[in-house]
Order: structure tokens, then sequence, then C-alpha cells
């Protein structure tokens, strides 16, 4: 290995006219570097600077403050509950001793200035059916009937109740959409038919319970910006209670314009022509 | 500068009217029921004899004045339907319904074969109270087999929302050509 004192001081002699020896030792010492050319800046033409823009169009301007209008919409509340109505998840109950016989499993009468509104309908049966018996579940408003569903207790593989009916469960609740206005009232019943042929009696014992869930929303009849009694998602003639067994009625009873008059107590009686 | 009239006043207050107050805004009722709208949950678990022919098994039910709208339905058989056989098909009036294909060789009314509960599927008829809508099923096979069908949507008012008072003119209900 090469001393330092070894180095020969001869071999810096500068080797060009006017070179300082420091050049020398430079060179040596950077003589592993690329030799590089001086930077000379580039000479600007006008055009060489200017930004690159799109060349179709105008930029955009801002609307004219004139032009726009908020408006607040918000959907009926038989549509969507908002922010007065309540939640509604109920669970209804009952023992179901007899085949063939209707048995009220869950009942509501709502409150005055609310609205109920059911969306989805689920049950099982905790015990007692078994595989292929039929039963018949029925929703009711009063006196009216709503509708009728039948099921059937399918399989047994999975042992969640949710997976074992056919026309629903409780992770797909039936769809349906209810609405029970203020006073009236919400009934859901049950009636176990047995297996096909219907052949079982009132007097064939069940010994089976039921259970449904309801899921929906109260929903507040008052007015929804300062909550004042003025119910706003019903015209106003429309404020009676819904009776569905009176379809053809209603058909014929309603008039949004001119409400029409009732006709005195007197004249309905003298227009009355016995053909006697 | 025009001089304004009174349509032009009459469209200012309107959106002044709006600025200030929440309008309350409901989709068609053919879209989503409404208040006066009446649920259909109709569901079948009927035993099909072999060789039934083409066979109303499900009819939607409808009422004077009311139109239907029908948004859910399914059609299957107890066993596997590709093994079950049954085949189902809509029928409106008198004709089948061409652009509904309801497949009997695969599970599309499930989650699999056996399992439970049926998932509906969506479709959509608008049925006026002239017209019939109905569920057809056949078996072609040699055995006895047993369809589960749903239908599910709801009744609407057939009759102008604008003005409640007459059937016709330019409404959300349409009258007529509901096919």
């Amino acid at each position: 290995m090469p001393s330092p004192d070894d180095f020969d001081r001869a071999q810096l002699v500068p080797d060009e006219p006017g070179a300082d020896v420091r050049d020398v030792v430079d060179r040596e010492y950077w003589h592993f570097a690329t030799p590089t050319e001086p930077r000379t800046p580039k000479i600007l033409t006008p055009n060489d600077d200017a930004p690159i823009l799109p060349m179709m169009e105008a930029p955009p301007v801002p609307m004219e403050t004139q032009n726009e209008a908020w408006i607040h919409a918000r959907l009926p509340q038989y549509d969507d509950p908002n922010f007065w109505a309540k939640p509604f998840n109920p669970v209804g109950l009952v023992c179901v001793p007899y085949y063939m016989l209707w048995y009220c499993a869950y009942r509501i009468r709502v409150p005055d200035m609310r609205m109920l509104v059911v969306n989805g309908i689920s049950w099982q049966f905790d015990g007692g059916l078994a595989i292929d018996e039929h039963f018949q579940v029925k929703v009711m408003r009063g006196d009216d009937h709503v509708l009728t569903v039948t099921d059937m207790l399918a399989s047994v593989a999975d042992p969640d109740p949710a997976k074992q009916y056919v026309m629903q469960g409780h992770l797909d609740p039936m769809p349906t959409h209810v609405i029970a206005d203020q006073n009236q009232t919400l009934s859901v019943w049950v009636r176990v038919l047995g297996t096909l042929p219907y052949n079982k009696l009132t007097t064939n014992a069940f010994n089976g319970c039921f259970r449904c869930l309801l899921q929906g929303w109260l929903a507040s009849r008052m007015d929804s910006r300062d909550g004042a009694p003025q119910p706003v998602d019903q015209p106003p003639d429309m404020m009676r209670e819904v009776v569905d067994s009176a379809l053809q009625r209603e058909i014929d009873g309603r008039t949004y314009d001119e409400p029409k008059a009732k006709p005195e107590l007197h004249n309905e009686r003298t227009s009355f022509t016995w053909s006697t | 500068m025009p001089a304004l009239g009174g349509e032009t006043l009459a469209i200012a207050a309107l959106l002044r009217s709006l600025e200030v107050m929440p309008a309350p805004i409901r989709a068609p009722s053919h879209t989503l029921p409404d208040y006066w709208s009446k649920p259909l949950n109709q569901t079948l678990i009927q035993p099909v004899p072999a060789g039934t022919p083409w066979t109303d098994i499900l009819v939607a039910e409808t009422h004077l004045g009311y139109a239907l709208t029908l948004n859910r339905y399914f059609a299957g058989a107890q066993s596997p339907a590709a093994i079950a056989g049954l085949e189902f098909r809509f029928r409106r009036d008198n004709s089948p319904v061409e652009l509904i294909t309801i497949d009997p060789t695969a599970e599309v009314f499930r989650d699999g074969a056996g399992v439970y509960p049926m998932v509906y599927r969506d479709v959509f008829f608008w049925v006026p109270d002239n017209q019939v809508v109905a569920l057809q099923v056949r078996n072609p096979t040699a055995f006895q087999r047993t369809a589960f069908c749903a239908l599910r949507g709801w009744y609407m008012q057939q009759r102008d929302s604008s003005n409640y008072t007459d059937v016709a003119g330019m409404t959300d209900n349409i009258r007529e050509g509901g096919g």
C-alpha cells in the first residue's frame, strides 16, 4: 500500500501555462468524475413561457343569484318518517291452543295525532307447528280486512327460525304498506290450518305459540314545521278515517273542489215518491 | 328592460314562497304507495297435479276504481325448481306476458335448494281495474308438485291526482295504456 510520503510532487507540475498547481490537484482528485459542460441559460421567446390553456371556450362564470331557489323538499310521512316520527317495532305473542280458530297476536290503538305505517311483518311459531303445516296470518284495521297471508313451515334443516318459513323470515320481513290512522285499531291474527287437505276441526288441539314482529313508524300528523296541530300530509277532506271496505263509497263521495252540500232533512223526505 | 307581466310576477311570488317553505313532494302513486293506497299481499301454497296445462294459480285481485301496482313476486316449488319441473308465466288479460321469462331450470327465487324463505324479485305491472294480471302454472311432469307463489304491491286510486275529481287528463295515474 503506497504511503502518503511516497507522493511524487513532481507530478503536480502544471502542464498548461498559467495553471495553478491546485488545478492539477483537483483534476487528479476528481479523476473519476464525468466532465460536465457549463450550463448556458436558455433564451426564451415570448411564446415559450405562456401557460398551456384549452382553447375551446371561456371559463365558466357563476350563476346569477336571482335565478337560484332552494326548495326544502320533504316526503310525506306515509313514505318516510320525519323528525317527529316514533319507531314502531313491537312483538306480538299469542298461544294457539286449537286449530282453525283465529287468535289475536297483537293489537294497537293508534294514539291521537299519530298515523301508524307498517312496512314489514315477520313471524314464527315457538313450537307446535310441524313440517308442511299451513297457517294464515291476517292484518285487520278495525273491522276491515287489510290482508291475509298463507304461510307454511317448510324446513327445519336450518335451526334459525328466520329461515324455516316459505313467505318470510325475520331477516326478510314480508314487505307491505299498511296505514292505520289515529284512533284506529290495528291487529294481527293467526289461524293454524294444518296440512293439506285441511281436515282439522276447531276441537283439535294445537298447543303452539305464535310470535309476530312488526316494523314501521308512528308518524306525527302535526305540522312538521312548527308542530302546530295542522295536518299537512293529507288534503283537508282526506282527514277522515281510512275505510277499505267502502271503496266504491270513497270513489263516489270524493269531491275535492266543491264538497257536495248535504240535503236538508225535509227535502230528503219530500223527495221520496212511493209507488203504492 | 321589459315590463314585468302578470306571469312573471306570479312566478316570482311562487319562487319566493318556495324559498321560505318546505314543499311537500310526493312520488307518483304508481312509484310509491300513498296515504290512500291499499296493500296487496297475496300468497299461495298449492299442489299442482301432474299434467296440469297452463292454469291461473294466483290472480291479482282488482277493485273497482283502484289500479294495482305489482312490484314484487316470486313463483317456485317446494322441491328444487330444477327437479320440480313446474313452469310459471304471467298473463295479462288474455295473452301471456312475453317479456317476463321465469326460468324453470334455475333457483331464481331462493338462495339455494331447500333454503327459505323465498326471495322476492322485482317486476313492474300497472293494472287498471278493467284488466287482469295472473300468475299461471303448468306441470308437464308426471308427479304432483307444490307451488309457492306470492304477489306484492299496492292499490292506488285510479283518478287524477291533481284535482281528485276526474280520472282523465294529465295525471300520474294513467287511465289507459297500462299494458
